[in-house]
């Protein structure tokens, strides 16, 4: 086997295995009967931690490169990126399937009657769009942020926000027609993910999507403070040594705001948008997860 | 064999300038050659024909050394194995030892192995011996860049980004100086031996402040005296010579001491 595919391989093998175990562990502790239809608690953890699984399998080849420090060396190497995007393609979208088919598999030992084969071709079709999507979106974000944590967060929130975002559009639809639609938003959101991802590879540099630091913007007053030497003389170490911390994270702290402002903004439209009581449609459902 | 060096302070560009080389960095401004070919428009030309050694070495934890070397040999055309073996006794490093378990030191011969044995016509060194002990940083500089030249000594260069400058001094045949990302002095080495020359002279007696017309900088004290030249020694020396010195000695500059008075060099070169 190609060097190269063996090492991808082992690169996404935790995430893989944590991915499997994501997706089948829950068929087998979960009670059958709260497995079958998508309005039970059952089957929308089994949906969220199949989602969790793609996900981690969508951060893993390159986050699993940056975090080892091994993305330039990968890079420095004479290879056509689109080589190594093709590799790594390939190797992920292949532990993605199996993902997929451990979960068919489990379902299908688990549940001995099968549901009709629209029921089948319904979950299917869920499940391959959560993957898709959660796939894409650890690509992207982890080669636009190169940092697992921050490609995580991005990972997780943007489907949903983006669900939210347009889930006005067909507020007055019937439940098909908002499906198709959140599916439509999903897939585009894939497919513009995946484009990015690749276009992010092909042009990658040495260095992070900022270029280096960010910082406040300098109108805003921060760091831009200038000190005489008569106040060197002040001895405020507290004040100091909080500034100094505050400096140091702000860059994370302007993350955590957002966040916060991003599930402040999915809870309040989620209460405006629809009746928790009332029961789902899949698609929707994913928005319990928030 | 050709050796350039370029060194310079912290923040000058030397690894900037290395990346942009590797098409990991895009320059901002001006044009970039590489063996007369483009790194952004023909990478992979550009790249299997040259060896990069990082600064900060990183590799797979789960490889052993000899599935690394295996895993770096899968992208080149050709792979000296002859040189592999040889460097691989020659560090002492076990084939069947895990990445993970090696020393920063070991990390770096690793990385140099791997560097040099697809025999490529560039190896880039950037900052290889920062973190070795003396030993090892000497054994590094004979052993792999005697191994590198072996090969073939016509078609091999060494780039080096340096804070060691004196240890890489009899390597190098040409250097740059980079300030602030841009080329401060670049000539032969030879070349800036021969005409940065310092002369150290003694008198009986502290002979008042001395007027010498052309010397780049003159340092006295009492009645020793030190002065750069700058392709004029011969004249001060004679200028010197007058003033009857106890003690006259003209010696060529280090690379070291070129590099650290550069900013005087360039100032008043002719």
């Amino acid at each position: 086997m190609n060097a190269l595919v063996r090492k991808e391989i082992r690169l996404i093998l935790p995430a893989w295995t944590a991915a499997l175990a994501l997706a089948v562990a829950p068929v087998w502790f979960i009670s059958v009967n709260d497995l079958v239809g998508w309005q039970h608690q059952g089957a929308a953890i089994a949906c969220y931690a199949f989602a969790l699984g793609a996900m981690l399998l969508g951060l893993a080849p390159y986050g699993q490169e940056c975090g080892l420090g091994t993305f330039s060396l990968l890079l420095a190497q004479p290879v056509c990126r689109r080589r190594i995007w093709r590799v790594k393609m390939i190797v992920a979208a292949v532990g993605l399937v199996l993902v997929l088919t451990g979960l068919a598999v489990s379902y299908r030992f688990r549940i001995q009657e099968l549901p009709s084969r629209e029921v089948i071709w319904h979950v299917v079709w869920i499940c391959g769009m959560i993957a898709l999507t959660a796939f894409a979106g650890g690509l992207w974000t982890t080669l636009l942020f190169r940092q697992v944590a921050a490609a995580l967060w991005f990972t997780l929130l943007a489907p949903p926000a983006l669900l939210t975002a347009t889930s006005k559009l067909w507020e007055k639809s019937s439940d098909n027609i908002a499906m198709a639609g959140g599916a439509g938003v999903l897939a585009v959101y894939s497919v513009a993910g995946l484009f990015l991802a690749r276009r992010l590879l092909l042009r990658a540099q040495d260095t992070q999507w900022t270029g280096g630091t960010l910082s406040f913007p300098a109108r805003l007053g921060f760091g831009t403070r200038t000190r005489t030497s008569a106040h060197t003389g002040t001895r405020r170490p507290l004040g100091a040594l909080l500034w100094k911390e505050f400096y140091l994270h702000h860059v994370s702290l302007l993350l955590g705001a957002g966040m916060l402002l991003l599930h402040l903004l999915v809870v309040v439209v989620r209460r405006m948008e629809y009746d928790p009581g009332q029961e789902k449609s899949s698609l929707l459902a994913l928005l319990d997860f928030w | 064999m050709e050796g350039s060096g370029s060194p310079g302070r912290n923040g000058a560009g030397k690894t900037t300038t290395i990346k942009c080389l590797l098409n990991l960095l895009r320059p901002d401004a001006g044009t970039l050659r590489v063996f007369g070919l483009d790194p952004q428009k023909e990478e992979v030309a550009v790249k299997s024909r040259l060896s990069y050694v990082p600064d900060a070495v990183a590799f797979y934890p789960w490889m052993t050394v000899r599935d690394t070397l295996e895993y770096f040999a899968s992208f080149r055309a050709q792979w000296n194995r002859a040189i592999e073996a040889d460097l691989l006794r020659r560090f002492g490093l076990d084939p069947s030892q895990k990445t993970s378990a090696l020393s920063k030191g070991q990390r770096t011969q690793l990385a140099l192995i791997a560097a040099i044995c697809p025999e490529p016509e560039l190896l880039v060194l950037d900052e290889p011996t920062s973190g070795l002990d003396p030993i090892v940083r000497r054994e590094f500089i004979e052993t792999v860049i005697g191994a590198y030249q072996s090969s073939d000594p016509e078609n091999r260069t060494v780039f080096v980004s340096t804070h060691l400058i004196s240890e890489f001094e009899g390597l190098i045949d040409e250097f740059t100086i980079i300030e602030q990302g841009r080329e401060l002095l670049a000539m032969p080495a030879d070349d800036a031996r021969e005409r940065f020359k310092k002369i150290r002279v003694r008198f009986a007696a502290a002979p008042g402040r001395l007027d010498l017309t052309g010397a780049l900088r003159v340092k006295q004290n009492g009645r020793e005296a030190e002065i750069l030249a700058n392709g004029n020694s011969e004249r001060l020396l004679e200028a010197l010579r007058a003033q009857q010195p106890e003690e006259l000695r003209c010696e060529s500059l280090s690379l070291e001491e070129i590099f650290v008075s550069s900013k005087i060099l360039t100032q008043a070169a002719p």
